[in-house]
C-alpha cells in the first residue's frame, strides 16, 4: 500500500494544484491594444483627436467604401439636378430609389451615413471626456484640443443634420459605455443651437495658424459656423463672420485666403491645401492604410473602362446640369432658359463614329466638372464618348471630372493596394474659398446689398474667366467655345440677385456634393427638381414616374435599424422623419 | 511523441520455455471464425486465426488462453497440457453490447442513458472525401450537414437545430483532445465514432457541449499478428451542369426587347443601333469596340498587351457564343491511399497509418493534397501502469485560387454570368475580357484561375496526446492525458495586373502570411468502478481539466513587382512605397473540474448524473465560472420479468434526461474588456497633409462586459432503444426540446453611441424541438444466402428564435447581399427567415394597374406586389417572412444487399421541404449588372398580348430597378431533394482464394457519388440548406457546386 500512497499524495497534489491555480491562469489580457488609462495623457488625446480628424474622409469607422463619401455626391449630387447615379442600373441598386425620391427608412445608405456620423461625434467626444483628466500638458494646448474637437462634434452634427433635420445631439456626458440605453437620446430638438454653440467654441479659441496644415484653424470654424446661419437664414448674424473671415483668413499653415489663380487647381491633388482650401479632407495613398485614408468615397466616380481610375462610372453629370454652363454673347448664365435647348451630346453615338462637340458659347468651367466627348480629359487624351460609359442609354453620355486625377499621377497619388486605382489622394475640398465668397454674396443679397454680392459674384467669375485656366486641345486653343464674363450691370432687383447668386453658385460648385442642400435650404427644392424630373425623364426613362414629394423629400429617413436600435421597451426614441 | 512509438516498436516478444505448440479451430454456429484473438493469459503474446479459423500458437502447458473477437463473448480455456484446442465462441446477441467512448469513459452501449449516436467508421468511408464532417451527412439522425464540392472544404455540421446567432459548431474529442477543426483529420484513420447529442450524454464536456460533442478514436493496435491493411480509390469528379444560359443572338434579343419595352431606342455599343440586333466581328479593337470586320483597328500589327506600352487587344466578338461554365469546369481526379499496420502483443499494441490523399478542383489550377501520418501505440510497462500515445500529423496543401469557396462573388458566379459573346482568349492567346464595352464586369475565370495557379496555403498540424493509467486499487484507476493541437499555416497569394478587364488592376502585388496555433488540454481524471453482487453496478468518475489556446500571426504584401516571374515571389522585391506588414497574437484558458456518476441497479434500473464546473478566461470576473448540471435515467424494460413472455423484443430500454450544456464560441477571447486600438487605416490621419504618410491616432476599439456569461442549452430528452425479432431489428426514437438562454448577441447600440465593438452579452432565446430516430434491420432473404442491411435515419427540427433582444420588436438583420436585406431574425420566426415583399402573378391590364396600390415603378406587366397592410402603398411595411431554410425532414437511407462475393450499396439523402433564396437569380433573371441572362428571362418574362400563363418574371424593361431591389417570393423556392449520395458496388474474393495467395482480405469496388439528384429547385445544387452565416442561411449565392464522382477503389489486408 506504500505505493498506492504515493499516488494518491501525486493525485491529491495535482487536483489542488489544478483548483488553486485557475484564477491566474483564467486572466487572458488581450494583445496589442490600448487601455484607456495609458492613453490619459498629451500624446494620447492628441491621438484620439487624430481618430477624430480621420473620420473626415468618410471611411475607417462604422463604414468603409462610398456610404458617407466625404464629397456627398448620393446625397448632395444625385439626389439633385446635378447628377445621376450613373453606371448601370443594377450596380449599387440602392441609390435608385433615393435618386428617384423614393427611399425606404431600410436603405443601407442611410444607416451607414447615420452610423458614420455619429462615430465622428463620439470619437470627438472621447477627446473632451478625457481632457480634464489630463495633467501633463499646457493650457494652451488643452484649449486648442478642445476647440478641434468641438469643431469636429459641431461638423459631424451638422451634417447629421441636414440630413435628416430631426437627430439628436450628443456631447461628451451624453453617454456612458456601461448603458446603452445613454445613447437612445430621442430626435426631438433642434439641435441648430448645439452645433452653433460648438462651431462658435471653435471660432472663438482655435489659433489662426496650426502647426499642421491638416487641422482646422479659427477661419474654417468661422466659415462652419456662417454656414450654420446661412442654413437658418440668420443673415445678419452670417455677415460680420464672412466678412472677418475674408478679410483676415489664413490657411492652417498662414497663406492668405485667396481664389487660385485657376479653377482647376482645386481638382488636382497638388491643389491640395492651396490659399483657396478652407477646410479639406487631408486623404493619402500608399501609407500603409490599405486605401482606407486615400478618397475612397469617390473610388466608382471615374470613367468606365479606359481613362482614370477603371471603375466603375457612377456620379454622372445630368443633361441639366451640363444645359447649365451654356452662355449668352454677353459671357452670362442663361438663368431662366438654359434647359430649353441641350448642349449637344453623343447620346447614341458610338466612340466609333464621328461626332462634333458642342460649338455654342459656354462656360469654361464646364469641361473641368464634366467629361464629356472630344474634350481634352486631363491628360488622358480626348474623352472617347461611349466607350468610356458603362451603361449609356441608362445613365447618358457624361463622365464626372472633378476628382479625377492625371495619367502621370498613376502609382504616384494613387494608392496600388486595392483592386482598382481610383484610391487617390486628392483631397476633398469641404469648404473652398469660393464658397465662403459665394455664402458672402448671398448673405449680402438678403441684407439687401445686391452690389456688394455683384461684386462677389464677379469675383468669382473673373477667376473663371482666367484663359490660362481653360480646358485647352494639344495645340493649346481652348478646347471649346468658352465664353464668360463678368456682371457688368448693377444689381438692382433682389429676387434676380438671389438667382444670380445661387445659379453661381451651382456651377462654381457643381458635382461637390452641395446642390441638393442648397436647393433645400433655399425651399426650392420640390419645384426646382419636380421642373427637372420632368425635362430629365424624357432622357433617362428611369426617371418617369419620380416624384419630389414637397414636405417629405427634402430630409431623408432616420434610418429604420436606429429607429429600432433606440428602443427601449419597446418604444422608440427616435421618431421617423413625416413621409416615411 | 514520436519515441513512444519506437520504442513500442522495439519491444521484443517474450521468449518462456517448456512450451508446446497449441492450434484448433475457432467456429461459431455457422463456422469457422477467422480474426479471433488469442492471448495467453498473463502474457503479452498472442495471435489470430486465419481465414479458416485456424491458430497455431507456443504456450505453456499450464496456460490459459483467451479467445476473443467483436461481436463473440470472450472465452478463457485452460491449456491443461492439451495440443489441440477447438472453440466454439457464442455470438454476443446484444447488438448494443459494444463499448462505446463517451465522455472520458468507456460505456457499455446497452447501458446509455443519453441521446448517443454511434457512426460506423465503413458508412463514414463510403463517402470519399477529405473529412468526416463531409462523411457524415444522413448518417446520424439529428445532424445537419451542408457542404459544397470545394477541395478539401469541410461542411457545415449542425446538431439538433440552431442553439445561436454565430457558430453552432460541435466540438469534437479526438482521442481525448478537443478541436473545433476536423478539417485536416484523415478519416480512414478513425476507429470509432460518437455523437453526443443531449445534455445527459454532453454535459460532462460543459461550456463546449451545447452544439453537441463528436468523440472521434483513432485507430488503435490490438494484440495479433501484425496485420498490413492497403485501402485505395482513385477517381473523377465531375461538376453538375450550369444553369440554361443565353447564346450571343438570344442575348441581343432579350436586350433589344427590354429597351424597346422601356421606349428606348436600342442601341448597344457591341450590337450597334437599328430596329435589330447585329453581331460585330470584334469586340475590341484597340480603343474601337464592336467593330466589324476591316475596321483600320483590327489590324493584327497593332495587337500589343504589354503593361509598359499603350495596350491595343485584339477580340473576336464569339457570335457562336462561350459556355463559361464548361469552360471553367473540368473533370477532376480523387485519390486516397492508405497503408494501416495494426499489431502487437498484450503488453505492447501498435497501430500505424500512412494516407496520401489528393482532390485535384472542379476548376482547373486548384487542388487539395495531404499526407498523414499516425501512430498510436500503447504500453503496459508496470503490472498497473500503462502508457501510451496518439499522434497525428499531416502535411495540407492548396494549390491555386481559393475564390469560389464562400460563395459570394466568386468564380462559380462569375462563370454564370460572363458575357456569351466573350471568347476565352484573344487573337493572340492573350485572355479576353470585358475591355469592350457592355461587356459586363466578370472576370475572366479561366484566366484567373490560371494566373492564380502558383497561389498555395499550407498547413502543417501535429496532434496527439500522451497518457499514462495507474491502476490504484482495484476498480480505481487514475489517467492522465497530456494533448497537443500545433498547427502552422503559410499562405502566399500572387495578384496580377490585368489588361483584358473593363476594370483593369494596374498594379501587381504579393502577400504572404504566417500563424500559428498552439493549444494543449491536460486531463486527469479517477475512475472507480465497481460492482456489488449482481444488484449494484457504479461508476464514479472525477476529473480536471486545463485547456489553453495561443497563437500568433504576421503577414506583409508589398507591390509593384518588376516581374510576375514566379522565381522573384519574395516580398523584398516589391516596392518599398505602399508595403503593409501585420502581426497579431491571442490566448485564452478553460479550467474544469467534472464528475461524474453511472449506477446500475439490477441492469434494469440506469442512473447518470454529471456536473462540470468551468471557468473560461473570455468572461470577466464576475461570471467567470459557469456550472453545468445533468441526469438521466433508463429503464431497461425487457429486463423485467413481465418481458419475459413477449419474445419479438429482445431489449427494451426507455431513456429520459435532463441537463445543461454551454456554449462559449460566440465570445470574442477579449470580452470583458474595454479598450481603444491604432491602425493605419482606422484611427490614423494625414494632418500634415503629405498625401501618402499618416500621424498615428486611437479611437475606442471594443466596450467590454464583464458579467457576460455563457449560453446555457437546457435539453429534455425521451429515447426509447429497442433490439427487436432476433436482433433484425433495431430502432432509436429521441424526442427532444433544447432551449439555449442567455443566447450571446452583439449587443446593439444605436449609432449614437459610437462605434466601438460592442460586447456580446447575454439577452435572446432559441428553442430546438425535434425528434430522431435510427432504424435498422438486416437479416437474410430466403436460404440462399442474399443478406440485407437496411438504415434509415430521419431527423426533425423546429428551430424558433424566441427572443433576440431586449424588445419584442428586435431584429437581428441576416444577410443583406447588393444592399437588398435578404434574411431577419425575429421572435417567433426560425433563425434565417427570409423577409421580403409577396408577388401575386402581374398587373394585367391597365385597369388593373389603376385600381392597384401605388407600386414603385409600375406597369402594365410588372409583378403585382401584395400590399399586405392594405394601405394602398407598397413600401417596407409591406414586407413579410416569406420562408425559411429549415427542412421539415432530413432523411437518410442506406441500403446493402449481399450476395456470395458481391455486395451491393446505396445512400440516399434527401431533405423535405426547407425553402432556399436563389440569389443566383439576382444576377441573371434581372437588369442586375451586366452580364449573361439566364432562358427563364428570356422565357418567362411577361409579354404584352402573349399567353402569360408560365410567366415568372415581370415584362423586360431595361429601366425597371425595382424588381431586382427587394427580396421576394420569387427568389424563394422549395429546396426539397433527394440525391443518391453514393451507390457502390463491391467484390471480395473468397476466403478459399484469398488463403491460398497469403491475403486475409480483398475487396474491389466501384462507386459512384450524387449520381442523380431528384428536386424541383432551379439552382445548380441544393445542397445549401444551412451554408452561409448562421443568420442568413439558406441562399444560394452560386456556392461550389458538389461533383459527381465515379471511383474504383481496392482494400486488402494481410
Amino acid at each position: 500500500m506504500k505505493r498506492n500512497s504515493i499516488y494518491i499524495t501525486v493525485l491529491t497534489a495535482t487536483f489542488t494544484f489544478m483548483a488553486a491555480c485557475s484564477d491566474s491562469f483564467l486572466e487572458e489580457q488581450p494583445r496589442g491594444v490600448f487601455s484607456e488609462e495609458i492613453l490619459i495623457n498629451r500624446q494620447g488625446v492628441e491621438g484620439m483627436l487624430v481618430g477624430a480628424y480621420s473620420l473626415l474622409d468618410g471611411a475607417g469607422g462604422p463604414t468603409n467604401d462610398w456610404f458617407a463619401a466625404a464629397s456627398n455626391w448620393v446625397f448632395g449630387d444625385v439626389t439633385s439636378d446635378d447628377a445621376y447615379k450613373g453606371t448601370d442600373a443594377g450596380d449599387q441598386i440602392e441609390i435608385n430609389p433615393i435618386e428617384r425620391y423614393e427611399p425606404l427608412p431600410n436603405n443601407g445608405y442611410f444607416n451607414a451615413k447615420w452610423n458614420h456620423q455619429y462615430d465622428g461625434v463620439s470619437r470627438s467626444n472621447d477627446v473632451l471626456r478625457l481632457i480634464g483628466d489630463v495633467t501633463d500638458i499646457n493650457e494652451n494646448d488643452r484649449a486648442r484640443l478642445i476647440a478641434e474637437a468641438r469643431f469636429l462634434r459641431g461638423y459631424y452634427h451638422f451634417e447629421a443634420k441636414r440630413m435628416w433635420n430631426n437627430v439628436p445631439y450628443i456631447d461628451e456626458t451624453t453617454v456612458s459605455f456601461s448603458d446603452f440605453n445613454s445613447a437612445k437620446v430621442p430626435n426631438n430638438q433642434d439641435i441648430w443651437p448645439d452645433i452653433e454653440a460648438d462651431l462658435m467654441h471653435a471660432y472663438d479659441n482655435l489659433p489662426e495658424t496650426q502647426a499642421q496644415v491638416g487641422r482646422v484653424n479659427k477661419w474654417a470654424a468661422g466659415a462652419y459656423l456662417a454656414k450654420a446661419y446661412l442654413y437658418q437664414n440668420k443673415f445678419n448674424e452670417a455677415k460680420p463672420i464672412l466678412d472677418n473671415v475674408i478679410a483676415n483668413g489664413t490657411t492652417s499653415d498662414g497663406q492668405k485666403y485667396a481664389l487660385n489663380e485657376e479653377y482647376h487647381h482645386n481638382f488636382r491633388t497638388e491643389g491640395n491645401n492651396s490659399a483657396e482650401s478652407v477646410f479639406a479632407v487631408q486623404n493619402s495613398v500608399n501609407d500603409g492604410g490599405n486605401a482606407l485614408n486615400s478618397r475612397q468615397g469617390d473610388v466608382l466616380n471615374f470613367t468606365y473602362t479606359g481613362g482614370p481610375g477603371g471603375c466603375c462610372g457612377f456620379h454622372q453629370p445630368s443633361q441639366n446640369l451640363v444645359n447649365a454652363f451654356k452662355t449668352d454673347a454677353n459671357g452670362l448664365p442663361l438663368i431662366d432658359t438654359f434647359n430649353d435647348e441641350d448642349v449637344t451630346n453623343d447620346q447614341g453615338v458610338l466612340s466609333s463614329q464621328p461626332f462634333e462637340p458642342h460649338t455654342g458659347n459656354l462656360d469654361p468651367r464646364l469641361d473641368w466638372t464634366v467629361g464629356r466627348r472630344g474634350i481634352p480629359h486631363l491628360d488622358w487624351g480626348p474623352h472617347p464618348g461611349s466607350s468610356w460609359i458603362r451603361d449609356q442609354v441608362y445613365a447618358g453620355p457624361y463622365s464626372p471630372k472633378k476628382n479625377h486625377y492625371y495619367q502621370s499621377e498613376e502609382g504616384v497619388t494613387t494608392d496600388g493596394s486595392s483592386w482598382t486605382s481610383g484610391y487617390i489622394a486628392m483631397n476633398n475640398n469641404l469648404m473652398r474659398f469660393a464658397e465662403v465668397i459665394l455664402m458672402a454674396a448671398e448673405v449680402e443679397v438678403e441684407v439687401g446689398s445686391l452690389e456688394k454680392a455683384r461684386e462677389y459674384v464677379n469675383m468669382i467669375r473673373a477667376r473663371a474667366m482666367n484663359p490660362d485656366g481653360f480646358v485647352k486641345n494639344p495645340d493649346g486653343t481652348p478646347a471649346a467655345n468658352y465664353v464668360i464674363e463678368e456682371y457688368t450691370q448693377p444689381w438692382t432687383d433682389q429676387a434676380m440677385a438671389r438667382k444670380m447668386v445661387r445659379f453661381e453658385r451651382r456651377l462654381e460648385l457643381a458635382m461637390e456634393g452641395h446642390r441638393f442642400f442648397d436647393l433645400v435650404r433655399w425651399g426650392i427644392a420640390a419645384e426646382t427638381l419636380n421642373e427637372y424630373l420632368e425635362v430629365e425623364s424624357t432622357k433617362r426613362q428611369y426617371l418617369i414616374g419620380a416624384t419630389f414629394e414637397e414636405g417629405v423629400n427634402e430630409y431623408f429617413p432616420i434610418p429604420e435599424q436606429q429607429v429600432i436600435l433606440s428602443s427601449s421597451d419597446g418604444q422608440p426614441s427616435l421618431t421617423q422623419n413625416p413621409g416615411y | 511523441m514520436a519515441w513512444l512509438f519506437v520504442i513500442a516498436m522495439a519491444v521484443q516478444p517474450e521468449v518462456y520455455a517448456q512450451e508446446r505448440a497449441i492450434s484448433g479451430t475457432v467456429t461459431d454456429q455457422e463456422g469457422p471464425i477467422p480474426g479471433v484473438n488469442i492471448l495467453i493469459k498473463g502474457l503479452t503474446r498472442g495471435t489470430v486465426t486465419d481465414i479458416d479459423g485456424n491458430y497455431t500458437i507456443n504456450a505453456p502447458a499450464d496456460a490459459t488462453l483467451i479467445f476473443s473477437s467483436i461481436g463473440y463473448t470472450a472465452q478463457e480455456v485452460p491449456v491443461n497440457g492439451r495440443s489441440t484446442i477447438d472453440v466454439e465462441l457464442a455470438q454476443d446477441v446484444q447488438a448494443l453490447q459494444e463499448v462505446v467512448i463517451t465522455g472520458y469513459t468507456a460505456q457499455n452501449r446497452r447501458d446509455i442513458t443519453g441521446a448517443v449516436s454511434v457512426v460506423k467508421p465503413e458508412e463514414l468511408l463510403a463517402t470519399p472525401a477529405g473529412n468526416v464532417q463531409q462523411q457524415l451527412q444522413g448518417r446520424v439522425a439529428g445532424v445537419v450537414t451542408s457542404g459544397t464540392g470545394v477541395p478539401g472544404a469541410g461542411a457545415k455540421i449542425r446538431v439538433r437545430g440552431f442553439g445561436s446567432f454565430g457558430n453552432n459548431d460541435p466540438l469534437y474529442i479526438i482521442d481525448g483532445v478537443p478541436t473545433y477543426n476536423v478539417n485536416n483529420i484523415n478519416p480512414q484513420d478513425i476507429e470509432s465514432m460518437q455523437v453526443l447529442k443531449d445534455a445527459s450524454a454532453a454535459s460532462i464536456y460543459g461550456a463546449r457541449a451545447a452544439n453537441g460533442v463528436v468523440i472521434i478514436t483513432t485507430k488503435q493496435g490490438k494484440a495479433g499478428v501484425p496485420t498490413i491493411t492497403i485501402d485505395s480509390y482513385y477517381g473523377i469528379q465531375q461538376a453538375p451542369e450550369g444553369p440554361d444560359m443565353l447564346n450571343p443572338t438570344e442575348w441581343g434579343e432579350l436586350t433589344w426587347e427590354s429597351l424597346s419595352n422601356a421606349g428606348q431606342t436600342p442601341t448597344h455599343p457591341q450590337y450597334g443601333t437599328g430596329a435589330q440586333p447585329r453581331l460585330p466581328d470584334y469586340i475590341l479593337a484597340g480603343n474601337s469596340s464592336g467593330v466589324m470586320e476591316g475596321h483600320p483597328d483590327t489590324d493584327p500589327n497593332l495587337y500589343n498587351i504589354d503593361y509598359n506600352s499603350p495596350r491595343h487587344q485584339i477580340v473576336r466578338f464569339n457570335k457562336e457564343g462561350t459556355d463559361w461554365w464548361d469552360e471553367t469546369f473540368r473533370p477532376a481526379p480523387i485519390q486516397s491511399h492508405q497503408l494501416s499496420i495494426n499489431g502487437g502483443t498484450e503488453a505492447s499494441r501498435y497501430s500505424v497509418g500512412f494516407n496520401y490523399f489528393d482532390q485535384e478542383g472542379l476548376m482547373p489550377h486548384t487542388g487539395y493534397t495531404r499526407y498523414t501520418v499516425r501512430a498510436n501505440t500503447e504500453m503496459k510497462v508496470k503490472d498497473r501502469i500503462r502508457i501510451g500515445e496518439n499522434l497525428q500529423v499531416s502535411y495540407n496543401e492548396y494549390q491555386g485560387s481559393n475564390s469560389g469557396e464562400n460563395g459570394g462573388e466568386s468564380f462559380v458566379l462569375n462563370s454564370v454570368r460572363l458575357m456569351p459573346f466573350v471568347p476565352v482568349y484573344d487573337i493572340n492567346g492573350g485572355w479576353a475580357g470585358t475591355a469592350g464595352a457592355g461587356a459586363g464586369t466578370a472576370s475572366n475565370t479561366p484566366g484567373e484561375l490560371f494566373r492564380a495557379k502558383d497561389n498555395r496555403r499550407t498547413a502543417i498540424r501535429t496532434f496527439g496526446n500522451v497518457f499514462a493509467e495507474i491502476d490504484i486499487i482495484e476498480g480505481l484507476t487514475a489517467r492522465t492525458s497530456f494533448g497537443l493541437d500545433y498547427e502552422t499555416r503559410y499562405e502566399q497569394n500572387y495578384r496580377f495586373r490585368t489588361y483584358e478587364r473593363a476594370e483593369n488592376i494596374n498594379t501587381n502585388s504579393y502577400t504572404e502570411r504566417n500563424d500559428y496555433n498552439l493549444n494543449w488540454t491536460w486531463t486527469n481524471t479517477l475512475t472507480y468502478q465497481a460492482q456489488f453482487g449482481d444488484i449494484h453496478d457504479i461508476t464514479v468518475l472525477a476529473g480536471t481539466e486545463a485547456v489553453k489556446e495561443t497563437g500568433r500571426g504576421v503577414g506583409g504584401r508589398r507591390l509593384d513587382f518588376f516581374t510576375d516571374d514566379p522565381l522573384f515571389r519574395v516580398l523584398d522585391r516589391g516596392s518599398p512605397v505602399g508595403q503593409d506588414n501585420f502581426s497579431y497574437g491571442y490566448a485564452a484558458t478553460l479550467a474544469s473540474l467534472f464528475t461524474r456518476v453511472d449506477y446500475s441497479l439490477m441492469d434494469k434500473y440506469l442512473v447518470n448524473a454529471t456536473l462540470r464546473r468551468d471557468g473560461s478566461s473570455k468572461f470577466g470576473a464576475e461570471s467567470k465560472y459557469g456550472v453545468f448540471p445533468a441526469v438521466s435515467v433508463g429503464w431497461r424494460v425487457s429486463g423485467e420479468n413481465f418481458m419475459q413472455g413477449v419474445s419479438f423484443i429482445e431489449e427494451l430500454k426507455i431513456r429520459a434526461g435532463w441537463g445543461q450544456m454551454g456554449n462559449q464560441l460566440n465570445v470574442d477571447r477579449e470580452n470583458a474588456y474595454s479598450f481603444y486600438r491604432s491602425t493605419p487605416g482606422n484611427s490614423s490621419y494625414d494632418l500634415d497633409g503629405t498625401g501618402n504618410t499618416v500621424v498615428q491616432g486611437f479611437d475606442m476599439d471594443r466596450i467590454g462586459n464583464p458579467t457576460t456569461q455563457w449560453e446555457t442549452s437546457t435539453t429534455s430528452n425521451i429515447g426509447i432503444d429497442a433490439v427487436l425479432f432476433d436482433s433484425k431489428l433495431d430502432v432509436a426514437i429521441d424526442v427532444y426540446n433544447r432551449v439555449t438562454d442567455g443566447l450571446l448577441l452583439r449587443a446593439q447600440a444605436p449609432g449614437t453611441l459610437g462605434n466601438a465593438t460592442l460586447p456580446f452579452v447575454n439577452i435572446g432565446d432559441i428553442r430546438n424541438r425535434g425528434i430522431d430516430l435510427m432504424m435498422g434491420t438486416r437479416g437474410e432473404i430466403g436460404a440462399n444466402g442474399l443478406r440485407y442491411d437496411v438504415a434509415l435515419t430521419l431527423s426533425r427540427y423546429v428551430n424558433e428564435a424566441v427572443k433576440v433582444g431586449p424588445n419584442p420588436n428586435d431584429i437581428i438583420q441576416g444577410s443583406v447581399l447588393r444592399n437588398v436585406e435578404i434574411t431577419r431574425n425575429t421572435a417567433g420566426q426560425p433563425i434565417s427567415s427570409f423577409y421580403g415583399y409577396i408577388i401575386d402573378g402581374f398587373y394585367e391590364t391597365q385597369d388593373e394597374l389603376d385600381a392597384g396600390p401605388d407600386q414603385p415603378q409600375k406597369r402594365v406587366g410588372s409583378w403585382r406586389i401584395r400590399d399586405i397592410n392594405e394601405d394602398g402603398e407598397i413600401n417596407a411595411d409591406d414586407q413579410t417572412y416569406i420562408g425559411n431554410p429549415h427542412p421539415d425532414l432530413t432523411a437518410g437511407l442506406n441500403l446493402t444487399v449481399a450476395y456470395k462475393s458481391f455486395d451491393f450499396n446505396i445512400f440516399l439523402y434527401s431533405v423535405v421541404g426547407g425553402d432556399l433564396y436563389n440569389n443566383t437569380k439576382w444576377w441573371t433573371d434581372f437588369n442586375s449588372f451586366q452580364g449573361n441572362r439566364s432562358r427563364r428571362m428570356l422565357e418567362q418574362s411577361w409579354r404584352p398580348g402573349a399567353d402569360n400563363s408560365n410567366a415568372v418574371l415581370p415584362i423586360l424593361d431595361a429601366t425597371d430597378t425595382y424588381s431586382n431591389n427587394i427580396a421576394n417570393t420569387y427568389m424563394v423556392e422549395d429546396g426539397s431533394y433527394l440525391r443518391a449520395r453514393t451507390i457502390q458496388l463491391g467484390y471480395n474474393l473468397p476466403d478459399a482464394i484469398g488463403d491460398r495467395i497469403g491475403l486475409s482480405n480483398l475487396r474491389v469496388y466501384v462507386q459512384g457519388q450524387n449520381l442523380f439528384t431528384i428536386t424541383n429547385y432551379s439552382g445548380v445544387d441544393p445542397d445549401v440548406t444551412t451554408l452561409g452565416p448562421e443568420t442568413g442561411m439558406g441562399i444560394d449565392m452560386g456556392w461550389y457546386p458538389n461533383p459527381k464522382q465515379y471511383l474504383v477503389g481496392l482494400r486488402l489486408s494481410f
